[in-house]
């Protein structure tokens, strides 16, 4: 449907989910009254762990094609169901295809790549032009070295310079998190995450994996094989993949307009013996609800021309992905802004 | 792709004969790649269609006979659907086919009909001359005569079908008029562009709003 559904988080431990007629029922010992949900607005369930569905909501779900993702309490993914396979088996062999040819998977990693560098570079102009000062020529700077590894990026001739080239830019941009949103640290951190920035990034990526694998999920596309990263036991490479043009403006940005705008506070995280910092209940709240609203938010589509909101975009990605692996077009066209 | 030995060529589902008439595109899209996206058109085509999709038997105002969601088939042609209705005359059988929609002569629903007409002649050795699409915009009959040249019709496109079933490309976007009303616009996107220029040049800064 061409209309944006919507992703169900239910995170409260205890909830149970029912099936009720055509609508989806919230039950839960504190909450007096009956909560319904009209199935036929949701696209997707994501349950954290400490909530139940029951069999019949599983099989309806199932039935229309409407995908559940179980996650932790700080976001990683656990599993999901998504019905019967979807897609053409022709698609995959052209997935497998493209894996086995080096020069396939090259081409591809450097498409990842630049549409990842292009975001991240619009993402630190848009920075730079709204700050001044030293902070201003710091960002310029980063955004510069984004360029050139654009440029760099044309002319690699192995994954391992496309993998150099990105690992160096991302090492830049994450060295420079404390110019991009004053006050927080610089650097990334994760497993487990050191800073309440780093603690919002791993569970905005989090979020972002359970969009993407589903999308991939549902033109066909097999999450664990992928180019940039490879394959690699249990990760979902193609999903890592697909996510990272969508990295600096649908979490990123999202994440630091929170910590300028004075929307992260001190009871939002949680500092564990030891130095890890995670989510509290509150701030996990504060997060989605951010997060949904952030989804229907429209990007722009350099490729397409169009304007699109944001919960669709891995969905539209997924699709051209699959339409270039089964020799539908020459290329893969990342997403980015313009 | 290889079918089993002794087994003729593959048959194919009727509703794609439609499908392909009216782009071919979207019969691969919903037979290849097993894409299908609901609009208020497809919907509103379920709706009228849930009236015939009780299978079972039933009479007519003539008091002859109907059938409800019939399974037909051809071997001939390697054909197989199921018919909205067939109304049971003592001429013989009569395929009537449901739209929610207005009739257009010659478009893609005469491609169906005319396979379903081929199936009920060869499942019960009957004439058959004509079938009929019963319209709901205007609540009315049309009568389609089942000629030479229309089976010609059903028989190219079913090659066609054949043929894209078998491969695993997709055909190129018509982008016409036929896409704005169809609603696997989303998944077709017919703008793809086909070529990608520009994607390792840096970019001035962009026009999207923080």
């Amino acid at each position: 449907m061409v209309e944006l559904l919507n992703t169900l988080y239910a995170t409260t431990p205890g909830t149970s989910l029912h099936l009720d007629g055509d609508a989806l029922r919230l039950v839960h010992p504190e909450r007096t009254g009956r909560h319904l949900v009209p199935l036929v607005r949701l696209d997707h369930i994501v349950a954290w762990n400490g909530v139940a569905l029951s069999d019949d909501l599983l099989h309806r779900c199932a039935a229309d094609g409407r995908s559940v993702t179980w996650v932790t309490r700080n976001g990683r993914f656990l599993g999901r169901v998504s019905g019967p396979q979807t897609g053409n088996p022709m698609l995959r062999l052209g997935q497998f295809r493209a894996y086995e040819d080096p020069g396939h998977r090259l081409m591809l990693g450097r498409c990842l790549v630049a549409g990842k560098l292009h975001n991240y570079r619009q993402l630190l102009l848009r920075a730079a032009r709204d700050s001044s000062g030293a902070r201003q020529t710091r960002l310029r700077e980063i955004a510069a070295r984004h360029a050139e590894a654009l440029t760099e990026l044309a002319a690699a001739r192995s994954l391992t310079a496309v993998l150099g080239i990105e690992g160096q830019a991302a090492r830049g941009y994450f060295r420079g998190l404390d110019v991009l949103s004053p006050g927080v640290g610089a650097g990334r951190t994760r497993r487990p995450t050191l800073d309440p920035v780093n603690c919002l990034l791993s569970f905005g990526y989090g979020m972002l994996r359970v969009a993407v694998h589903g999308a991939l999920e549902q033109v066909g596309l097999d999450p664990y094989i992928g180019y940039l990263h490879g394959v690699r036991s249990g990760k979902p490479a193609l999903a890592l993949d697909l996510m990272e043009e969508f990295r600096p403006l649908l979490v990123d940005r999202l994440v630091l307009t929170l910590f300028n705008r004075g929307q992260v506070a001190t009871r939002h995280t949680e500092t564990l013996p030891g130095g890890a910092v995670q989510l509290t209940d509150e701030g996990r709240r504060m997060f989605l609800e951010q997060w949904s609203t952030a989804r229907e938010r429209k990007w722009h589509h350099a490729g397409l021309v169009s304007d699109l909101p944001a919960a669709l975009l891995p969905l539209v990605q997924a699709r051209l992905l699959a339409r270039h692996l089964r020799g539908d077009s020459e290329s893969y066209l990342p997403w980015t802004v313009t | 792709m290889l079918d089993r030995p002794g087994e003729g060529p593959r048959s194919i589902p009727i509703s794609a004969l439609e499908h392909h008439a009216y782009c071919p595109r979207q019969a691969a899209l919903i037979h290849v790649e097993g894409y299908f996206d609901t609009t208020v058109d497809t919907v509103r085509g379920d709706l009228a269609h849930a009236a015939v999709n009780r299978p079972g038997m039933g009479h007519g105002r003539d008091h002859s006979r109907l059938f409800r969601s019939l399974p037909v088939w051809s071997e001939e042609f390697g054909l197989h659907g199921v018919c909205d209705v067939v109304q049971f005359d003592p001429t013989g059988p009569l395929p009537v086919e449901h739209k929610s929609g207005s009739y257009r002569p010659g478009g893609p629903a005469d491609v169906q009909v005319g396979a379903q007409v081929l199936c009920l002649r060869e499942m019960f050795q009957a004439e058959v001359p004509t079938g009929v699409i019963f319209a709901g915009k205007d609540r009315r009959r049309h009568e389609i005569r089942v000629d030479d040249a229309l089976v010609a019709r059903v028989q190219t496109t079913t090659t066609a079908v054949r043929a894209l079933l078998e491969q695993s490309l997709l055909p190129e976007p018509v982008h016409d008029s036929r896409c704005r009303r169809c609603s696997l616009r989303p998944g077709c996107m017919p703008e793809a562009p086909k070529h990608v220029d520009g994607l390792f040049m840096p970019r001035p800064e962009g026009e999207w709003h923080g």
